[in-house]
């Protein structure tokens, strides 16, 4: 595993490149886009433990912290979807040019699921796949999610420790979530996310996983069908919603020292950037 | 600022970013800071408040490195041929001799986030490079004081009523387990954070160890935040270690405002200022000091704490 930093002057991005088990190497590289604030801090091993595997299996890995996050450069506030999707292509290039390899697919998780998918436009090639882990389709829920988080962590902490807040959650949820700032600006641009970022995605193939058990499994069904019916025919869309039965809580404070791994999701996940490759 | 990464140690398998000033010659730099772990976050810290922190150093001309453990965060695991503190402290001496390497210093400040308290102060205890030892939220010690003062919290956030039946059942299992043998009450050692309460340390032995690293020349301190109960007022520390001679020499600040895993974006700024001012302190009494290549720590020739009592 090699530690990189690459993208343009003033926007260096920290990188994890690792290189195929060279017996089993497949020719193909994987991006790999992550969550969101605290999300991000939370899937922090599952990331790792995916990447690892892929590696294992054969393909070439690059994962990466967006600008302004992890050990990238920029400050908390530099968040900036628009911003992270060229941050996204930056890492394609990377990838393609240290791997050699022509088939790019990339996967996403939550927030990063969904830039992903908007920034599968600006590439010349289309992706080989594009898998997304529980993809934002609706930035508004996705901020009330977010909020709620960050109430129920803040109000924890009030009442767990000796600690007064002079500001109460709720009104701290508007600039901040559970410690990550969220600016105005960031906020309004998620709160624009729609069917339609993944809808109109673009790769040989996209696959969405979530949890079949909750109410966002459900929108993105409809999503995923509405947009199959559009299409010439359900069986030449390659949109694919992949029900697994893992219920992940992305955001919460109180389970800082724990790692989640699930490894059903996991196999999925995993069998679905293989394929038939 | 200049942020480079590396995969450093042996095999190369430990993960890390050093953080250089945007000057790296002539700026006065006697020391190099080790930040890591806080439990199971990677590197960047709970609410990536290493990367703050790293930051706020580099512009105040101090270099720093930023890593993770074996089996932590980007970092592989280990052979499995050393225990659990001893692999902790290979690794934190790997990054000292990489950061070292890098921003050409020879002298490092440990900080310790909770669990990595308890990593630093193992380290400190062995590495003669080590001039500085700052644990957050690591050991903490009770008082007369802070027991009532804790009552008092908990009758507050949960009534009267609520903390009475919790107080009764407590002393009644406690009773239990003395009828059966055990031992009556843990509140005589050291309770360290819930987060990774794996390591009791005992107050005496605490301080002995405390008082022959000073001895040798590092700089000892402790901040708490006010995200536990046990440690409840500005000067506990002090008060529990009145009669082991610590307080002159150990810094101690508490940040009743701040949650363990410094939450809110406000408290990552006091928090970060906190760590970088400390810093700056150890930095600028070593040079000071005036020694171009500063000596190593000495071996203390004063005698042990249990002798002087």
């Amino acid at each position: 595993m090699s530690p990189i930093r690459f993208g343009p002057a003033g926007r260096e991005l920290f990188g994890l490149f690792q290189l195929p088990n060279a017996a089993e190497a497949l020719g193909q590289s994987v991006v790999i886009c992550n969550p969101f604030g605290q999300e991000y801090v939370r899937s922090h091993r599952l990331i790792k433990v995916i990447a690892d595997r892929l590696a294992r299996t054969g393909f070439h890995v690059l994962r990466f912290d967006f600008f302004g996050t992890g050990d990238s450069a920029g400050d908390d506030g530099d968040g900036d979807l628009i911003q992270w999707e060229s941050d996204i292509q930056s890492a394609h290039s990377e990838v393609l040019k240290l791997s050699g390899n022509a088939s790019t697919s990339w996967l996403g998780f939550r927030l990063g699921a969904s830039i992903a998918a908007s920034a599968s436009l600006r590439v010349k090639a289309p992706l080989r796949r594009l898998v997304l882990w529980d993809p934002v389709a609706d930035g508004g829920s996705y901020l009330r999610e977010l909020e709620a988080s960050h109430v129920a962590g803040v109000e924890f902490l009030a009442h767990w420790s000796q600690i007064r807040f002079e500001q109460t959650a709720a009104a701290s949820m508007h600039h901040e979530i559970l410690g990550f700032a969220l600016t105005g600006e960031l906020r309004r641009q998620i709160s624009e996310i729609s069917p339609g970022t993944l809808t109109s995605a673009r790769a040989q193939q996209i696959e969405a996983f979530c949890d079949a058990n909750t109410e966002h499994f459900r929108q993105l069904e409809k999503i995923f069908a509405a947009s199959a019916s559009a299409s010439a025919s359900v069986s030449t869309s390659p949109l694919r919603l992949m029900p697994i039965e893992t219920k992940i809580m992305w955001a919460t404070n109180e389970a800082m020292n724990s790692a989640i791994v699930p490894s059903e999701a996991l196999g999925g996940i995993l069998a679905a950037l293989i394929g038939a490759s | 600022m200049i942020e480079q990464s590396f995969a450093f140690g042996q095999n190369e398998s430990l993960i890390g970013t050093v953080c250089l000033p945007q000057h790296r010659k002539g700026n006065g730099a006697k020391i190099g800071v080790l930040l890591f772990n806080a439990g199971v976050v990677h590197r960047i810290g709970p609410h990536r408040i290493n990367v703050r922190v790293a930051r706020q150093l580099a512009e105040s001309g101090i270099p720093s490195i930023r890593f993770d453990l074996a089996g932590q965060g980007d970092s592989a695991r280990s052979h499995g041929n050393l225990g659990f503190e001893e692999q902790a402290v290979k690794d934190i001496q790997a990054a000292m001799d990489q950061l070292g390497k890098v921003a050409n210093v020879s002298r490092f400040a440990l900080f310790g986030f909770c669990s990595g308290g308890v990593h630093s102060f193992a380290t400190a205890k062995i590495d003669e490079r080590v001039a500085g030892l700052l644990m957050y939220d690591t050991y903490i010690y009770p008082t007369l004081k802070s027991k009532v003062n804790r009552y008092l919290i908990k009758i507050r956030s949960r009534g009267l009523v609520s903390s009475a039946l919790g107080w009764t059942q407590k002393r009644l299992l406690a009773s239990l387990n003395a009828l059966r043998g055990g031992h009556p009450s843990v509140s005589k050692v050291a309770t360290m954070s819930q987060a990774g309460a794996f390591v009791q340390q005992g107050k005496h032995e605490f301080a002995e160890t405390l008082l022959r690293l000073h001895h040798s020349g590092m700089r000892i301190g402790v901040v708490y935040s006010g995200g536990f109960e046990q440690y409840n007022y500005r000067n506990q520390f002090a008060d529990a270690f009145k009669k082991h001679g610590l307080t002159e020499f150990v810094t101690s600040e508490y940040l009743p405002e701040m949650d363990h895993s410094v939450t809110l974006v406000a408290r990552q700024i006091l928090f970060a200022e906190t760590i970088r001012e400390w810093c700056v302190d150890l930095n600028q009494a070593l040079v000071r000091a005036g020694i171009s290549e500063l000596p190593l720590r000495t071996a203390s020739s004063e005698p042990p704490l249990a002798n002087r009592h």
